[in-house]
Order: structure tokens, then C-alpha cells, then sequence
């Protein structure tokens, strides 16, 4: 056996000193691990643990086209940390307070200086450090990688998604805006939010001293989803047609308000949608109420003559008339259901007329024989088919009812009024998709404004379709009726300044007193022209409505639908002629009413009956 | 006796706590490496995905700065600035054409070949018939 290299006392010893160490080392452990665990966990915890949220992407919308109407971008704040501020970077503030134009020296200065916060009321210590004060919002990248290479110690920034418009005003009151906080106000960005808005990711982790996490220390980790993208079915070119003809309209006739919308003919999907006044959808904040209000669906205005659609389609659809059914128009006294009723007065100065002649020359007595031919009920019914006195179905804004009073609370003239377009309140959607139901065959559509719902890869989620609410005519009518709409821009109709020539465009203008301190004004007027083309083969309906324009008595002084609406029309249908690639239908030079004509004849011949 | 027995004892105690010590360091040593290494591998994560979130909010900024060019207004007010004179063609500039424009445009570009009247075009192999 061997001896050994050590006596016994220096390995008593040694092993003393050993179970001593050892000893005091696994005291030391248990007083740690086990009687002072839980408050040493609680700082661990506080000081540790870190809890980080990983903002998921607000989705993009766009327009049919996927031009880009609101995006998400990353912008960065810049604050100071005044307790790392060094006295030797001040040479590089001058460089700073250039990158940020809106902050100035006296400002970096008083963050410099601001060391503490004041203490909290009821508490006795003195107050915290401060870490980080804001100067700037919403600094690019750019900006932010000069900032770090200025190497200002103290000086750094965060990063927020923020939400941008880089088409500015354009479709505002279609797309809405996202608030200071995050949070969708109106338009698509509120309606929308819930496919827009995705999923906040998080992790769990820990963090060193510097605060920055100790990846390897991840525990749970969700990844964030980001939000789908929503497709528009307005497309960029057309809604700046129409916004750009609204400014044309706001210089030269000053209105309180107009709106112009373009829909697709058959599909019912809004092509451009536009209203003044508007605003810029990265400065929400400057504008008025008045200007963040879609008028378009919220406001509502006596439709006027456009009206007289209605009482004509119900008239031909019921089989009533004909389009040569000849009516006394001079004649200003009507028995109905034993009252006696004054007509409304008329303009064109014509003993009798026809049904094309009543809807091309805009005839109020002729519209109040044809809605007295229907009787109450039934012209109430039609008015209802058409989808007056109820939401169209555009999806948001705040859409109003309009006014439509049931027959049993009409007054005995309502019958003689109401199919001029008086004594009923719609908003300038129901009129137009009124119109749109001629344009589409005879088949009433609901708005439809979204293309597709995609995911951010780009696959399609969701796609929507045109949404057909009911049959109010026969196609038969709804054809016939075009044919007399296309008499409106004939020579002899109200509005040959609408006429394109090589096209053949339905339409009629709509002029209507505005009510002011409770009577109908003659001097403040709603103009409207809504109609659509090519009448034979429809590919978009067009309204423009202008609410009470200043005419210059050069051109009349009164803001008539053919003065103020009609001439918009025309310049923005021959842009989307161009634009859509719409083929003309009829020869410019001898082609232009052909149908109108063609509709007299053949109803003469009882070719429409 | 007694005494060279238990040296013998305590010496082996010792070389198998030294044994057992450099084992276990070795394995602590080790775990230390792994751990720094998970932590390392976990950086390097880190930092790649933190550069895919900068390549990412580069990308989100420069769609939103194209989306900005690419509005009708700043297009119109280039050309303003450029004096380029461009404009919408007007109504009279345009003819419509009615037939397929594809086959149009083939048949123009490549008139000879897609004419019926033209003559047959015959390839032949090196010393080969037709």
C-alpha cells in the first residue's frame, strides 16, 4: 500500500478548509434559493424579465389598379436620455437641430437639464431619473441614420408603425383615416379595421443590464400576423377625373357642396366617388366637420327632375302608357280622387306631349299625369323599387334614409309634386343607383365598393362580387327608358350641351329649389345631371350634383342641372371614353339620336307597348 | 501501519475527488460552452431579424415614397416643371379600333409571313431533300 504524499494534519486541514468553503458556499445557496427566494425572485422578475410586443403591420388599401392609397410605414420618434447626454457632443448639436427642423436649441437644452422627474403625490423620495424626453415625431429613416451618424450619445429614436396617405386628398372620404392613437376613425380604415388591423405579436424574455434582451433567453414567442390588404374597386385615374372636375366646379360656381360618383354599369362597383368639401388625409386634424362628411351618403337634397324616372318606368312597366301616349301639359288644374289639384308650373311652353317628350323636356305636369296614372300606392311602391326612403347598402359613412313619406301621410298634391322631385328628400347614392337600375337593365344594385381582401403574401382571402338587390322593370322597360333618356341631350331635350358626339348618352338633369327659412328659395339651387352611356350597351353611370352654386348672370344666374352639372358629365365621360376604351355606338356625324328617334317611331308602330 | 493506510485511503480520496472534480468541471465547462454558444446562435438570430425588420421598413418606405411619385398631381406638376407639354389626348385624337388589335398589329409587323399570298418558306437540311 502506499504512503501517500500528505500528513495527516495537512489533509485535516485541507479538508477543513474545504468543508468550510463548501459549507458557507451551500448556506449561502440555501439562503438564496430558499429562505430569501421569493422577494430575490421579484427582483429578478422586475428587473429581468421582459415582456416585448411585436406590432404586426397594419394591412395596405389600394385601388383596383393596386395603386397605393394608405400604406403602413415605420417613423421614427426622437427623444434624449439626459443622463447620457455628454458635454463634449454639443459641438455636433447645431447638426442635430438642422436634421429636425421643428426643434430648436432652447429646446435641447431644457431636455439637457430636465435630470429628474418631479415625484409622485404622496411620495416622499425624490423624483425619478428621467430617460428619455421626446423633440421629434415621425423622422424618416433617412433622417434617423444622419442623426446616429452625428454619434450624439443620448440621442436615439423609437419606432411606430404610422399610417400614410401618399395620394393625399385623394378618395378621402372613401378611405378614412387612422388617429394619433392607432385607432381607425372613419372611411374604409374604420370599416375595414378588423382585416386591416392584424394581429400583435409578443415574446417573453430577459434583459441585461443595458436593457437590451438576452435572445438566448426567449421563453414563449408568437410571432405577429400582419393585416390583410384591402382592394378598392375605385380606380386612381377616374377618381382623380372627378375630384379634378370638382375643383373646377368649386372656382368657377363656389357651392356649398357637390358630390360626383361613377359606378359601373352593370356591376354596380364604384369607380370614383368624390365630394367637396374635402380634405387631406395626413392633416385629419385641420379639418372641419363639415369637410370630413361623405356628403355622398349623409346629406340629403330634393332630387328635382332626375326624379322623373320613377313615375315613368312605373307608367311604361304597368303597361299605363307608351312612350307616344300623348298628355294635355297646358292645362294647370287636375281632378284627382275627387280634389281638386293645381299642377305644378311648367316651362317649355307646350300644349301637349308625349312620355318622351315629358321626360326630354322635363316636364313637372306630365310627371304628375304619369304618377297619377299609377295612383298613390303604386307610384309609392315604384319610389320604394327604386330605393328611395332606404340605405343603398353603402357599407359606412353614416348613410341617411332620405325622406319618404308613406301615401296615407301625403297631402292631396303630394301625388302632382313628389314626381318632380319635390316634397322627397335622397341622398345623391340613391339617386345615383336609382339611375344605375336603367342603366342595368331594369335590375337594382347595391354599392359595391371592395375588389378583394388579400393576405400579405397577396393571396386573395376574399372576393366580392356585384350584389343585385331586386327587379324593379322589366329589361324591356329599363330599354325604353334609356331611349327616352337619350332625348335629354337631343337638340330639343334640356341638356344638348351633354350630348358626345358618336355616343349615345342617357341622362337627365335635375334642378331643385332649396327650402330656406321654410319656403322653396328661387335663388339657391341643388343642380344635378345623372345618367349614364352608352345607352344601348351601358358601361358607366355618371352623377354629378352641385349644391347651391353661385351662377354668374352671364350664364343665367340660376345653378339649372344644365348649366352647372351637365357640362362636368360630358367632360368626364369623354375622359372615360378614353380611359375605358369605350367604343362609340353610333356615327358622329348622323348617329347621335338615332335611338330617340328610333323610340318615337317604334312606339308610334306599337313596337314598345 | 495504521497511519500509511489511511494516507493510502486519503490519497485515494483525493485523486478520485480530483478525478471526479475535473469530470465534473469538464462537464460544467462544457455546459458553459454550449450555453455561450445557444447564446451566440441566438444573437446572430437576433441581429438577422432585426436586419429583415430594417430591409422590411426600407421596403415599406420606399412603396410609400413611389406611391407619393406616382400621384397624378406630382406627375402633372414634373411635367409642368420639365416643360415636357404633356396632355390628355382629346376626343378628336382618338380612333377607335373595333377588330382585334393583337392580330392587327402581327398582321402589320409581320405582314409578309402571315400573309396568305405570300410564298411558302422551305428549310432544307445539309444535303438533304426539303
Amino acid at each position: 500500500m502506499s504512503k501517500g504524499f500528505a500528513s495527516n494534519y495537512r489533509i485535516v486541514l485541507l479538508a477543513t478548509g474545504l468543508f468550510l468553503a463548501f459549507g458557507g458556499l451551500a448556506a449561502r445557496l440555501v439562503f438564496l434559493h430558499v429562505i430569501n427566494r421569493e422577494e430575490l425572485l421579484k427582483y429578478v422578475e422586475q428587473a429581468r424579465r421582459s415582456f416585448i410586443v411585436e406590432q404586426a403591420r397594419r394591412g395596405t388599401i389600394t385601388d383596383a389598379k393596386d395603386n397605393i392609397l394608405a400604406t403602413s410605414v415605420q417613423l421614427v420618434d426622437i427623444g434624449v436620455d439626459p443622463q447620457m447626454l455628454r458635454h463634449e457632443d454639443e459641438a455636433h448639436w447645431p447638426d442635430l437641430l438642422r436634421l429636425l427642423p421643428g426643434v430648436t436649441e432652447a429646446d435641447l437644452r431644457a431636455a439637457a437639464a430636465k435630470r429628474l422627474a418631479a415625484p409622485a403625490r404622496g411620495e416622499d423620495r425624490e423624483g425619478r431619473a428621467v430617460q428619455w424626453i421626446k423633440l421629434a415625431e415621425a423622422v424618416d429613416e433617412t433622417v434617423y441614420d444622419r442623426i446616429k451618424e452625428l454619434g450624439i450619445r443620448g440621442v436615439y429614436g423609437t419606432r411606430a408603425y404610422r399610417r400614410s396617405y401618399p395620394q393625399k386628398t385623394l378618395a378621402a372620404h372613401v378611405v378614412g383615416y387612422v388617429n394619433r392613437e392607432s385607432q381607425p376613425a372613419c372611411g374604409v380604415e374604420a370599416y375595414m379595421d378588423f382585416f386591416l388591423r392584424g394581429e400583435n405579436g409578443w415574446r417573453e424574455s430577459e434583459k441585461d443590464g443595458r436593457r437590451q434582451e438576452l435572445a438566448q433567453f426567449r421563453t414563449r414567442e408568437v410571432p405577429p400576423a400582419n393585416g390583410y390588404d384591402v382592394v378598392l374597386s375605385l380606380e386612381t385615374p377616374i377618381q382623380r377625373m372627378i375630384e379634378a372636375e370638382l375643383q373646377m366646379l368649386q372656382e368657377k360656381y363656389h357651392p356649398l357642396k357637390a358630390t360626383i360618383i361613377v359606378s359601373d354599369a352593370r356591376t354596380g362597383f364604384i369607380l370614383g366617388l368624390a365630394n367637396i368639401p374635402t380634405f387631406d388625409l395626413n392633416e385629419f386634424n385641420r379639418a372641419s366637420i363639415e369637410q370630413l362628411r361623405n356628403v355622398a351618403v349623409t346629406d340629403v337634397f330634393e332630387p328635382g327632375s332626375t326624379f322623373k324616372i320613377v313615375p315613368a318606368s312605373g307608367a311604361l312597366e304597368e303597361g299605363l302608357v307608351t312612350p307616344a301616349s300623348a298628355f294635355d301639359v297646358a292645362s294647370s288644374d287636375v281632378e284627382y280622387r275627387g280634389h281638386h289639384i293645381r299642377l305644378p308650373r311648367d316651362d317649355h311652353g307646350a300644349e301637349t306631349l308625349d312620355v318622351t317628350g315629358i321626360i326630354s323636356h322635363s316636364s313637372n305636369r306630365g310627371a304628375a299625369h304619369l304618377a297619377m296614372l299609377l295612383g298613390d300606392d303604386r307610384f309609392y311602391d315604384y319610389t320604394r323599387r327604386f330605393g328611395f326612403g332606404q340605405k343603398t347598402g353603402f357599407p359606412f359613412g353614416g348613410e341617411v334614409l332620405g325622406l319618404l313619406k308613406p301615401p296615407k301621410d301625403w297631402y292631396p298634391i303630394s301625388i302632382t309634386r313628389i314626381p318632380m322631385g319635390q316634397g322627397i328628400a335622397a341622398t345623391p347614392m340613391q339617386v345615383h343607383y336609382a339611375m344605375g337600375t336603367i342603366a342595368n337593365g331594369g335590375v337594382r344594385l347595391e354599392p359595391q365598393l371592395f375588389r378583394q381582401i388579400r393576405d400579405s403574401d397577396g393571396g386573395p382571402v376574399f372576393v366580392f362580387g356585384e350584389r343585385p338587390c331586386l327587379r324593379v322593370v322589366s329589361e324591356r322597360t329599363a330599354q325604353t327608358m334609356a331611349r327616352l333618356l337619350m332625348g335629354v341631350v337631343s337638340p330639343e331635350g334640356t341638356a344638348p350641351v351633354a350630348a358626345i358626339p358618336g355616343y349615345e348618352v342617357a341622362a337627365k338633369t335635375g334642378t331643385s329649389q332649396k327650402v330656406i327659412d321654410g319656403r322653396y328659395s328661387t335663388t339657391h339651387h341643388v343642380g344635378s345631371f345623372v345618367g349614364f352611356f352608352p345607352a344601348t350597351r351601358p358601361r358607366v353611370v355618371i352623377s354629378v350634383i352641385v349644391d347651391d352654386p353661385t351662377v354668374p348672370k352671364s350664364e343665367g344666374g340660376v345653378g339649372y342641372g344644365r348649366v352647372v352639372a351637365a357640362p362636368s358629365f360630358k367632360h368626364i365621360a369623354e375622359q372615360l371614353i378614353q380611359y375605358l376604351d369605350i367604343k362609340p355606338v353610333t356615327s358622329p356625324a348622323t348617329g347621335r339620336y338615332r335611338f330617340a328617334q328610333a323610340g318615337r317611331g317604334a312606339a308610334a308602330a306599337g313596337v314598345l307597348q | 501501519m495504521r497511519r500509511s493506510a489511511s494516507s493510502a485511503f486519503v490519497n485515494q480520496l483525493v485523486v478520485y475527488a480530483t478525478a471526479a472534480l475535473v469530470f465534473t468541471g469538464s462537464i460544467g465547462f462544457g455546459t458553459v460552452w454550449l450555453r455561450h454558444e445557444v447564446s451566440v446562435a441566438a444573437n446572430r438570430n437576433k441581429n438577422l431579424q432585426g436586419r429583415i425588420a430594417e430591409v422590411q421598413r426600407r421596403l415599406d418606405q420606399l412603396t410609400a415614397e413611389i406611391a407619393a411619385a406616382k400621384t397624378p398631381d406630382n406627375l402633372i406638376r414634373l411635367d409642368s416643371s420639365m416643360r415636357l407639354g404633356l396632355d390628355m389626348p382629346r376626343q378628336e385624337q382618338v380612333e377607335h379600333v373595333s377588330e382585334n388589335v393583337d392580330l392587327w398589329l402581327a398582321s402589320r409587323s409581320g405582314g409578309e409571313l402571315l400573309n396568305a399570298g405570300a410564298r411558302p418558306v422551305l428549310f432544307r437540311l445539309p444535303g438533304g431533300a426539303p
